[in-house]
């Protein structure tokens, strides 16, 4: 809607200065103003729209649109008839005081030196009312006149001039990131007052000689031109802006994921070479003539703090810009580094867990190798020696001795096959399984489970798998006197926590028991966790997900 | 025969102390790890040694190693390993010994005669391998097609003289007489490209000849 109006407004000030240039043409007015006033209204306007996009520049902008409507009205007195003509004159110079206060704020919100207010309250007042008087209140009397006349004559001599004044003061105190653009639309007005000025003191001293006449001659051009380019000193600033403003983009986001290059394209782009990147939270330093503001990622939380020269907060767009390209760069470096990280410890996880399903395959062996069949071989060697007895009571104790090793190996077998995935477990699930854990404890076990719940045969195992390890640690490690294991089956996830009374201090550790039942709780996508309070037992809880 | 057994295995040492008990030997002492084995060795001398291949602590090759010390230590007790799995690669290490080591599987403990004979064998500096070992290498050189030349009857023996066995032995085995077994050794010998004359001469050496054939010429 506000673009649609402003391109509206722009398409309707180019056309009016181009109408009334063809006008003035086709009238045979002839010179060169009506060139010089329809070329500075065109670039007003196309200043004046750029400098619109930007919110803290808007205000600048409708007062360079009302200035290039202004130029082109006061064009009337060339292209109209009186009296409609007198318009033109009215508003002859009414676009100075408005160019005149974009002069000194640019590219500031407002005029900083008290006497500059003053003064420009005076070109107001001097332009845009006592010239209008004067020529629409031609027979005021002669004391009135006079006055007017004085004050009118004075004041085109010394505004201008202190205009001058003023504006080398801002040249001169402009500190960066303002710099540049003070000094354009300085360099704009020194031309403007400047041959104003001077115009209109040869034109006092014209009648004292030729000399001064032709004084007067060239600087009345030079003034016209002026007043004819410097709108074009205006759009080129404009233009500079926004190429600046691109080019400092571009610097940030080829500045990558690297904070000190970001620092150095911040500092390039609020031209302060002072500018610093710290993490979040970082204390501030002496405050004095420093400016701090956090930069946020896109969910808010800070990811740094920007410390500068308070001068940059002279030009706010320019300092907001800078703080949310160098955000983004700097969160898009904070997603890189989360991805990375989680990627490595999702890679670790599952370097762990194959590491620990070698393990326990090399635990199996060794169990199986130091269990059931040295037993066999056992049983073996005792039937052999039976076959050497020979009388018939030796031969039958024998036998009975082979008989009890081989109950003793298939007691061994049914208990390493329980170990890693019972029966029951795959018959009735955890209800049915958890149970059994007490069988083999040496401590009272107290299970709480809801009957009949079922699970996917992967959350059962593991479950389980977690249920036994935190018995056997309860029992080994914690010297537990009873042991409380609870499963609880919740919509999509089913928990199973155990409590013991020993001794508590159960850490994680690499490699550790605790981590490979984080891993695999890990792995289906589930939460791990470890309450182990020194001397106030331990609890193990693991929640996995399941589609129930 | 004057005995000493080490296995880290209760269950299983009992078993075979009483089994080589009733087979009228001596077994002066069972020990669990190495030191208490190599302490009765010291103090008993035994005519031979069984040892487990594992053993504390590390489980791996601790038999191999006790075997190796007390080869050092006593060249003529003979050293009888026993491992739960046939690995060709003990079989391998023991090649570089000059003689009187034997390597059964556990299983043979059911055949007290093979283990008294294996026992005897490297009692008296003789090599005792495990048929089953054997059996593979000559599997291996199978594949590799060197001994395809062979007639079933020439493998036979070649695995027999592989195992340890003499020609007398291997002809009782094989139910012929010593004489048939060295003419049927003689082709092997002569097929293989091995040293018939030294290999005639030494039973060891004969062994370590057709075991470093059977391994290396793969």
């Amino acid at each position: 809607m506000a673009r649609g109006r402003e391109r509206a407004l722009l398409g309707g000030v180019l056309g009016f200065a181009g109408a009334a240039a063809v006008f003035a043409a086709l009238r045979g007015v002839s010179g060169s103003v009506p060139v010089l006033v329809t070329v500075g209204a065109v670039a007003l306007a196309t200043s004046a729209h750029l400098l619109r996009r930007d919110a803290e520049q808007a205000r600048h902008g409708l007062l360079l649109h009302a200035a290039a409507v202004c130029l082109v009205l006061s064009n009337a007195d060339a292209v109209l008839d009186p009296p409609a003509a007198l318009i033109g004159l009215v508003t002859l110079w009414w676009s100075v005081p408005l160019i005149g206060v974009v002069l000194f704020t640019y590219p500031g919100p407002r005029v900083v030196r008290r006497w500059h207010r003053w003064l420009l309250v005076a070109v107001w007042s001097h332009f845009i009312v006592l010239w209008p008087a004067a020529v629409l209140l031609p027979d005021l009397g002669s004391m009135a006149g006079e006055v007017l006349g004085g004050v009118l004559g004075a004041g085109a001599v010394a505004l201008p001039a202190l205009a001058c004044v003023g504006l080398v003061q801002r040249w001169r105190g402009a500190a960066a990131p303002e710099r540049r653009a003070v000094r354009s639309v300085a360099v704009v007005g020194l031309a403007l007052a400047g041959t104003f000025c001077v115009r209109i003191l040869a034109r006092v001293l014209a009648d004292t000689g030729p000399l001064m006449a032709a004084v007067h001659q060239v600087t009345t051009t030079a003034n016209l031109a002026c007043l004819g380019l410097a709108p074009v000193g205006l759009l080129l600033e404009a233009l500079r802006r926004r190429a600046a403003r691109a080019g400092m983009i571009e610097d940030l986001l080829v500045a990558g994921a690297d904070p000190a290059r970001i620092r150095t394209a911040m500092a390039r782009a609020l031209e302060d070479p002072t500018v610093l990147l710290q993490a979040a939270g970082t204390p501030p330093g002496e405050g004095a003539g420093r400016v701090r503001r956090e930069l946020r990622s896109g969910t808010g939380s800070v990811l740094a703090v920007a410390e500068a020269d308070e001068a940059t907060t002279r030009d706010p767009a320019q300092l907001r810009v800078v703080l949310a390209c160098a955000a983004l760069a700097l969160d898009n470096a904070r997603l890189q580094a989360d991805l990375l990280c989680t990627l490595a410890e999702v890679r670790a996880s599952r370097e762990r867990i194959v590491a620990a399903t070698v393990r326990s395959r090399r635990r199996l062996e060794r169990d199986l190798h130091d269990g059931a069949q040295q037993q066999l071989l056992a049983v073996a060697a005792t039937l052999a020696r039976a076959e050497l007895v020979a009388d018939g009571a030796g031969r039958a104790c024998a036998v009975r001795e082979a008989r009890d090793q081989l109950a003793g190996a298939l007691d061994e077998l049914r208990r390493l096959a329980r170990g890693i995935h019972p029966a029951v477990l795959t018959q009735g699930g955890l209800a049915a399984a958890l149970p059994t854990l007490g069988d083999a404890a040496p401590v009272p076990v107290d299970v709480e489970a809801p009957a009949g719940a079922r699970f996917p045969a992967a959350v059962e195992s593991t479950l389980w798998f977690v249920a036994a390890e935190a018995v056997t640690n309860a029992v080994r490690h914690g010297a537990a006197g009873a042991i409380r294991i609870t499963l609880r089956a919740a919509t999509g996830s089913a928990t199973v926590a155990v409590t013991d009374d020993g001794r508590g201090g159960a850490r994680a550790t690499p490699g550790g028991g605790l981590t490979g039942l984080a891993d695999r709780v890990g792995a289906l996508g589930g939460t791990f966790s470890v309450v182990s309070p020194l001397g106030r037992g331990t609890s193990v809880e693991a929640v996995l997900p399941c589609a129930s | 025969m004057r005995l000493v057994i080490a296995d880290d295995s209760g269950i299983f040492r009992r078993g075979l102390r009483r089994l080589l008990e009733a087979a009228g030997h001596d077994v002066a002492a069972d020990a669990a790890d190495v030191p208490a084995l190599l302490d009765a060795v010291e103090a008993h001398r035994p005519d031979a040694c069984l040892l487990d291949v594992r053993m504390p602590p590390t489980f791996s090759d601790e038999g191999v190693r006790a075997a190796e010390e007390i080869r050092r230590r006593h060249p003529t007790i003979g050293l009888l390993l026993l491992s739960t799995y046939a690995e060709t690669a003990w079989a391998e290490r023991l090649l570089d010994d000059e003689g009187g080591v034997g390597y059964l599987l556990k299983d043979r403990v059911d055949d007290v005669a093979e283990l008294v004979g294996a026992l005897r064998r490297v009692a008296a500096g003789g090599t005792a391998l495990d048929p089953e070992i054997v059996a593979s290498l000559v599997r291996r050189r199978r594949l590799a097609g060197r001994l395809d030349a062979l007639t079933d009857r020439e493998r036979r023996v070649l695995e027999l003289m592989a195992r340890g066995m003499s020609n007398a032995g291997i002809g009782r085995d094989l139910f012929v007489s010593g004489k048939t077994v060295e003419t049927y050794a003689a082709a092997v010998f002569q097929k293989l490209g091995l040293s018939g004359e030294r290999a005639d001469r030494d039973r060891n050496r004969r062994v370590l000849a057709v075991l470093a054939y059977l391994q290396h010429a793969a």
